[in-house]
């Protein structure tokens, strides 16, 4: 029994160090989008600044400037280390272009086989950019002043992993879809663009009205970015801390069934010509 | 010119009955488009239950703003930004050798061949949410203004066009330019900005040398508080100068394709 979690967690282990070496290969490509990820950024910090200049100093929802301008920083980082980038795009190819099939031949668990490849290629990229990513966080430090950094960060870094397992098993079962859709693109944009909205990667979901923000807090688009972040900054407090991991959970276990389910629908009606 | 017309006309032709195959695909990706510009919508509305005035700009005219910074993209994204995309796989690949020999200017050809017709759909969208704001900021009606702002919208795309162009030109030296275009749906967030939020180094970068802030800014100030001589005339001015020098940098970089296994 030992000897075959030993195998299992050699074999994965490689896997994982092939992604690493695959994913070095795009490094410049990551610095790329790292520095691009700043443009953006940019945008926040000018116009959060114009935003309070009008508003009261309170006005949103008990967020200020430096508050809000830490909300958006910690989801650059957040992004960085957790979210998946193309994993969709790779995993839908796999499966039309056939090769899955090799993985099929041999005793590697997809599923699997893809999560180590996920985490390599973050490790990877987390490398790359902690110096770009590093810079900036120096530079604004100001902006984390008020934050009680010794008190959140703990919840904050276990929500983050949940957010990372979150985001891979929803890109994973959407990546699914690739056993009955010729292309994917625009089904993953289109969730992409929920999972942005209430998610909470455009604005924080707090400042919402409550019927709104308290539907969105039991959607699973919350526990991927709102919620490591608001943990963080510390606006998520008391019961709802130990509610919001339970509900981030729930949904990565449904959306693991979910892909499960698919992955074994798709391939009795996957067929591989050639390979 | 009536050549490269109706040579653009048959490009047209042969993608939309490209894309016609695929309808599902097709309406797919209108509603993508639709739902990332509705995104930007609700974010607006989200900062206005607590705001009255943003930079000056007010909800309608923030609106307004956003609505021709989608406009300026989607009519870019219909016509020339998938062809940008392609260019460094054209030249990993070795398939701009087709291109070349060709009795037409090259350039023409690698940024006209393809054409996305369902960002015409969401054209006609953006124009629509457009008339509206103008209706609710209220503007007076004007058929000059009107008529600038449909012109000021062309060198938008152009300068957009230019841009991305001197980029996807970069992979002529490097294999993998992916990068810039995941970079410059970044940039498509700045253009739709106000202006006059952005202070100091940026905002001069992104004003004068990378006009971001004027694409959108300077049509939908035509709409709203009339023609402008100054900030217009910048604009011709730098769509020229950008259009000249991506033409140049385009064939400078043609001097260093190698072609590949043919």
């Amino acid at each position: 029994m030992t000897s075959v979690i030993q195998q299992q967690a050699a074999l994965y282990t490689r896997i994982f160090s092939l992604g690493m070496q695959n994913s070095l290969v795009y490094r410049w490509n990551f610095l790329v989008r790292a520095i691009a990820g700043f443009v953006p950024l940019l945008g926040s910090v000018f116009l959060w600044k114009a935003v309070f200049a009008d508003a009261d100093h309170e006005a949103f929802s008990g967020y200020n400037y430096h508050v809000m301008m830490a909300y958006f920083l910690s989801l650059i980082v957040l992004d960085a280390l957790t979210s998946p980038v193309e994993d969709d795009f790779a995993i839908a190819s796999d499966i039309r272009d056939g090769r899955i099939s090799q993985v099929l031949l041999k005793p590697i668990n997809y599923f699997t086989y893809r999560v180590s490849l996920f985490l390599s290629s973050r490790l990877v990229y987390a490398a790359v950019v902690c110096i770009p990513v590093g810079a900036m966080l120096i530079f604004f430090r100001d902006y984390f002043d008020s934050i009680p950094m010794a008190r959140t960060l703990p919840y904050a870094l276990l929500a983050m992993i949940g957010s990372a397992f979150l985001q891979f098993t929803i890109t994973y079962a959407v990546a699914m879809l690739a056993f009955w859709l010729l292309e994917i693109g625009s089904v993953v944009f289109i969730i992409f663009s929920i999972e942005f909205l209430a998610g909470g990667h455009v604005f924080p979901l707090d400042v919402l009205p409550a019927p709104l923000y308290a539907i969105c807090r039991w959607l699973p688009f919350a526990y991927e970015y709102y919620f490591p972040v608001g943990l963080f900054l510390g606006r998520i407090q008391g019961d709802a801390i130990w509610q919001g991991f339970l509900v981030q959970w729930a949904w990565i276990a449904f959306f693991y069934l979910v892909g499960q389910a698919l992955w074994r629908r798709g391939l009795k009606r996957y067929t591989s010509v050639g390979n | 010119m009536s050549r490269y017309l109706h040579i653009w006309l048959a490009q047209m032709r042969y993608s939309l009955a490209r894309e016609m195959q695929f309808k599902g695909n097709f309406i797919l990706w209108i509603l993508v488009e639709f739902l990332w510009f509705a995104l930007q919508l609700a974010f607006i509305g989200v900062l206005y239950f607590n705001v009255k005035e943003i930079a000056g700009w007010s909800r309608w005219q923030m609106v307004l703003l956003i609505s021709t910074s989608h406009l300026v993209q989607q009519l870019f994204q219909a016509f020339v930004m998938i062809n940008c995309m392609n260019l460094p796989e054209l030249i990993r690949t070795g398939k701009l050798d087709f291109f070349l020999a060709q009795p037409v200017s090259t350039r023409f050809l690698v940024s006209t061949r393809a054409f996305e017709p369902g960002s015409i759909v969401n054209c006609l969208m953006a124009l629509i949410v457009s008339a509206y704001a103008a209706a609710k900021i209220p503007i007076p009606f004007s058929v000059f203004n009107i008529t600038m702002y449909l012109l000021l919208i062309v060198l938008g795309v152009l300068v957009h066009c230019s841009f991305m162009m001197m980029l996807m030109t970069l992979s002529f030296w490097m294999t993998r330019a992916q990068g810039f275009v995941n970079a410059y749906y970044n940039l498509f967030q700045l253009a739709r900005l106000p202006r006059e939020a952005f202070k100091g180094v940026a905002g001069v970068i992104f004003t004068w040398f990378i006009p971001m802030l004027l694409v959108a800014n300077v049509p939908a100030r035509t709409l709203i508080d009339g023609f402008g001589w100054k900030e217009t005339s910048y604009l011709v001015a730098i769509t020229a100068v950008m259009f000249a020098a991506s033409g140049r940098f385009f064939n400078f970089g043609l001097r260093h394709y190698t072609s590949a296994s043919s």
